[in-house]
């Protein structure tokens, strides 16, 4: 990673190749692949579901037609307020996709930039910084975001935030420990003797050097995320019913559960295969990606 | 540096951590949300209403309502649950031994399961069982514990009744009537410990009948994330030069691997084991808010429905304090089994 570039372009065809290397080490895990491809259809799904069926679905109530069981008509029955199951678990693709991701990569982002900073400041900014992690890091990871959303009230927005407040510690201190390693080396002596600033010295050499192993664990957070937030709304700290994310549809179903068992198996194998995929994809980055793995 | 030296240290860190617990739950409590609600009710009358408010000190200035509920925390003054409908100090003296049995049963059910596997896992690297080791591990970590726990529950209650097979049962943690027929003295408020103890032991296996399940759902996330962790850890080890130096040496497999590899990898099992523990105290709220099982998650689980902070609040202030005391515990633990390691 911090190859000293004295030939730039002999390094730029290894790195190319090494490049090169790790994709076909990736496509060659079946596993991989089939992530991938999990990952490849949800998200599909939550880009052009709501072209595919009716967006309005959430708000179809209809008791005429509640409880029915799957049929041709409903290829996953319908909810108790008459609601086809199909199109809601389709629609939910959006929400579920959309703060997995939104967590993981603010959180990231926050975490690497806290990190980054009070690694390389280092004195009463880093102590500030960690003593503040520390404290957060007190509560098992549920329980600070189910007080924090309780406390700012149920929403979609406020299950996200809750999440990226509990999120973003772990990244400070692993960045931290990064750039700490990472600042001793002799390149970032080199570029302050240079004269560049302490801002360009951290954010130009020092970060892209340090981020690499934050991308691994973000790829390996998206799954846990995602059944983070949708373990949440299931304990009613998510958004309203007429927002179909996947964890409220298992939450709606739980009471029908003798009656209705399609109403909370189906949402729950798609939060499971969701999660499988990001898990599969994550773990095989990771192989790829640290060296010390890949034999 | 000397291991107490260290250890001190540590304790003065946990001391500030709690104080920095105690200042993110005061601003839940007493800025954010009306401080007001833990100590009335709807049949409180106004007139005693300022009592309350000079009593607590909520017309003081902010930083000294900060020591005010310092002290109605220290003194145990914690004010009314109303989910529990009793004083708070009150209910989680009466829940929280409830969670505890079974958190405790799920450690043991991760720790018997997960390790064994992990090794396995490791020992027989890219081998089938590995393969299925990792496979089931994966599926572990990636399986919602709520469809897990309501899968569970149709499966062993309402399926295997249905077709004339014993069956578990789906809530609860005693059966009342039985309890009532086999009266149970509480010692430690731990039914299946108390009733074992005092040689009731109808009740003992009904407790454990009640167990089971929810054990299960609180275990399998867990079981994943330790069969991994021991697969790795173990990997690592045995890849050392002293392992290939015993190899060398002409010693059994047996002896390598239990004698020397094992020791070592285990290390680091067991601080997450601690870290797992700690996580599980205060994760069990979906698994018992479905199984409806009487424990402190079960108690939070009623009091995010019915809106009732204080509750919720006081279970966040005991669950953070357990769990950064079970990480010192665990920091020390591992110093002392490792001397390799410098603090």
């Amino acid at each position: 990673m911090t190859s000293t570039n004295r030939n730039s372009s002999r390094t730029g065809s290894l790195k190319y190749k090494e490049f090169r290397y790790s994709l076909h080490l990736l496509f060659s895990n079946k596993l991989v692949v089939f992530g991938m491809c999990i990952v490849l259809f949800f998200s599909t799904l939550a880009i052009i579901g709501p072209l595919l069926v009716d967006p309005n679905e959430p708000m179809n109530v209809n008791f005429k037609n509640d409880l029915l069981p799957p049929s041709w008509e409903h290829p996953f029955g319908t909810d108790d307020l008459g609601r086809d199951v199909f199109k809601l678990v389709i629609l939910g693709a959006r929400y579920d996709l959309s703060i997995s991701l939104l967590v993981v990569a603010i959180a990231a982002i926050v975490g690497i930039f806290v990190g980054a900073v009070s690694g390389y400041v280092g004195g009463k900014v880093d102590e500030l910084f960690m003593r503040i992690v520390d404290i957060l890091f007190a509560f098992p990871g549920l329980i600070l975001a189910m007080a924090i959303s309780m406390v700012l009230g149920r929403s979609f927005l406020n299950l996200f935030l809750s999440l990226v407040l509990v999120w973003w510690t772990s990244y400070a201190r692993f960045m931290r420990g990064q750039v700490l390693a990472e600042r001793e080396k002799l390149y970032v002596k080199a570029s302050k003797s240079l004269g560049l600033s302490n801002f360009r010295t951290l954010f130009r050499h020092v970060l892209p050097n340090a981020v690499f192993p934050m991308i691994i664990l973000a790829t390996m957070d998206i799954g846990s995320v995602m059944l983070s937030a949708a373990g949440l709304s299931f304990i009613g700290l998510g958004p309203s019913p007429f927002e179909p994310e996947w964890g409220t549809l298992v939450n709606r179903g739980a009471p029908y559960l003798f009656m209705a068992p399609w109403l909370i198996s189906i949402p729950g194998v798609t939060i499971l295969l969701a999660s499988l995929g990001f898990n599969l994809m994550g773990d095989g980055i990771r192989d790829v990606l640290d060296p010390r793995l890949r034999r | 540096m000397k291991i107490y030296e260290y250890a001190i240290r540590r304790i003065f860190l946990l001391i500030f951590v709690i104080f920095g617990v105690t200042i993110i739950t005061f601003i839940f409590t007493r800025v954010l949300l009306n401080p007001l609600a833990a100590y009335i009710t709807d049949k409180t009358p106004p007139d005693a209403v300022i009592a309350i408010i000079q009593a607590h000190g909520f017309d003081r200035p902010i930083y000294e309502q900060y020591f005010i509920y310092l002290k109605d925390l220290v003194t145990l003054d914690w004010g009314w649950s109303n989910v529990g409908h009793m004083a708070l100090t009150d209910a989680i003296r009466t829940f929280f031994p409830a969670t505890v049995e079974l958190t405790i049963l799920a450690i043991i059910i991760t720790v018997l399961i997960g390790v064994p596997l992990g090794i396995i896992s490791a020992l027989k690297n890219n081998k089938w069982q590995d393969h299925a080791s990792r496979i089931f591990s994966l599926v572990g970590i990636s399986i919602p514990v709520f469809w897990l726990g309501l899968s569970l529950q149709y499966a062993f209650t309402y399926w295997t009744r249905s077709i004339g097979l014993p069956f578990l049962p789906s809530t609860g943690r005693v059966d009342p009537l039985l309890l009532i027929q086999n009266p149970v003295q509480g010692w430690t408020g731990m039914l299946m410990l108390d009733s074992f103890l005092q040689g009731n032991f109808v009740i003992t296996l009904d407790v454990f009948k009640h167990l089971i399940l929810p054990a299960i759902t609180l275990a399998f996330l867990n079981v994943g994330i330790l069969t991994r962790l021991t697969r790795s850890s173990m990997l690592e080890v045995i890849r050392q030069d002293y392992i290939t130096m015993a190899k060398a040496y002409g010693l059994p497999r047996r002896v390598i691997i239990y004698k020397y590899a094992l020791k070592n990898a285990m290390i680091p099992v067991i601080t997450s084991v601690g870290l797992i523990f700690g996580g599980m105290l205060g994760g069990a709220i979906i698994t018992e808010s479905i199984f409806s099982y009487p424990g402190m998650g079960w108690l939070s689980y009623r009091a995010i429905v019915f809106n009732d902070s204080n509750t919720i609040l006081a279970y966040v202030v005991v669950v953070a304090i357990i769990f950064v005391s079970v990480n010192l515990l665990v920091d020390i633990i591992y110093a002392w089994l490792d001397p390799r390691i410098k603090y």
